[in-house]
């Protein structure tokens, strides 16, 4: 880098549009593995701490409390139209600001298919599968 | 090291510090956190071709640690750890790539920050269905890459240092 004059207020060079060119296409690459289509049928998988922790099928109405020693409290609320993060004891409240994942968007936008609480380790998933 | 490069690295680090206070308080994307305006890189690439890699890696710890200790908190140094040392890394890495402008090696630094931010949150969320914002935040990276290289350009013709390396 030494050699080359740098700072020259020219357009971008070859080389960086090739980095920026292979960033692009892993970016699409993940965003491929990452799309399924929605479907009516599936599961809501819960983990807590890397671990499953348990599963809800769609549109069963339910609540779940989930605490954990330390304090932290997540309530997750599942209904006939999707799963929300109720409220958590977590600071930053991204996980309950997201609102309602829905069963019919799963698979159609990045972040459809999770609501993730990364403070207290507490994520939902919308699952495909029987 | 000379007295007078240690001050003018200093005053490169405070403007570090102040760009990366100010970038906190914009809300870039409040559905995903971690994506920042990555301002304070456009200087660290200064830094890197300006002085050397020396330089920038020292740079780049004391940012992450002063960062934390004024503004983020001690939790939050973790992610910007992982995310800086593994960006700087890149960033040295494809200086050497012959071709490569400030526009490059500002897009290799912003993506693979957020590539270390990601790991360290998937590590410690255990859930890799993180991945799933991998596309977004690489081409918010590659936006802000190039936004934040024409200012590290800007930079390297404006701010020139006589025997800097």
């Amino acid at each position: 880098m030494q050699a080359q004059n740098y700072g020259d207020v020219t357009p971008m060079k070859k080389a960086d549009l090739v980095v920026i060119g292979i960033v692009f296409a892993v970016a699409i690459l993940f965003s491929l593995i990452f799309a399924m289509g929605g479907s009516d049928e599936g599961i809501i998988n819960i983990y807590v701490d890397n671990d499953l922790y348990t599963t809800v099928p769609f549109y069963e109405e339910t609540t779940l409390v989930i605490e954990q020693e330390g304090g932290c409290r997540n309530i997750i609320v599942v209904t006939e139209e999707g799963v929300f993060m109720e409220s958590s004891t977590c600071e930053n409240q991204v996980c309950v600001d997201q609102g309602v994942i829905r069963y019919e968007n799963r698979g159609s936008f990045i972040g459809a298919n999770w609501i993730i609480c990364l403070p207290n380790k507490v994520s939902i998933e919308l699952a495909g599968g029987k | 090291m000379k007295t007078r490069k240690l001050a003018i690295l200093a005053i490169f680090m405070a403007l570090m510090l102040v760009l990366g206070y100010i970038e906190s308080l914009i809300p870039v994307a409040p559905a995903f956190p971690g994506v920042k305006l990555g301002l304070a890189n456009s200087v660290l690439v200064y830094i890197l071709l300006m002085f050397g890699w020396k330089e920038a890696l020292l740079l780049m710890f004391l940012k992450v640690v002063l960062s934390g200790l004024l503004f983020s908190g001690i939790s939050g140094m973790l992610y910007a750890l992982s995310g800086g040392l593994l960006s700087m890394m890149a960033m040295i890495v494809i200086c050497r790539v012959k071709g490569i402008s400030e526009v490059g090696i500002s897009v290799t630094g912003a993506v693979m920050h957020n590539v270390g931010q990601m790991l360290i949150a998937i590590l410690v969320g255990g859930t890799v269905g993180m991945a799933a914002y991998f596309p977004l935040l690489f081409v918010a990276a590659i936006i802000m890459g190039v936004a934040t290289g024409f200012i590290a350009k800007i930079l390297l013709k404006v701010v020139r240092y006589k025997n800097a390396h």
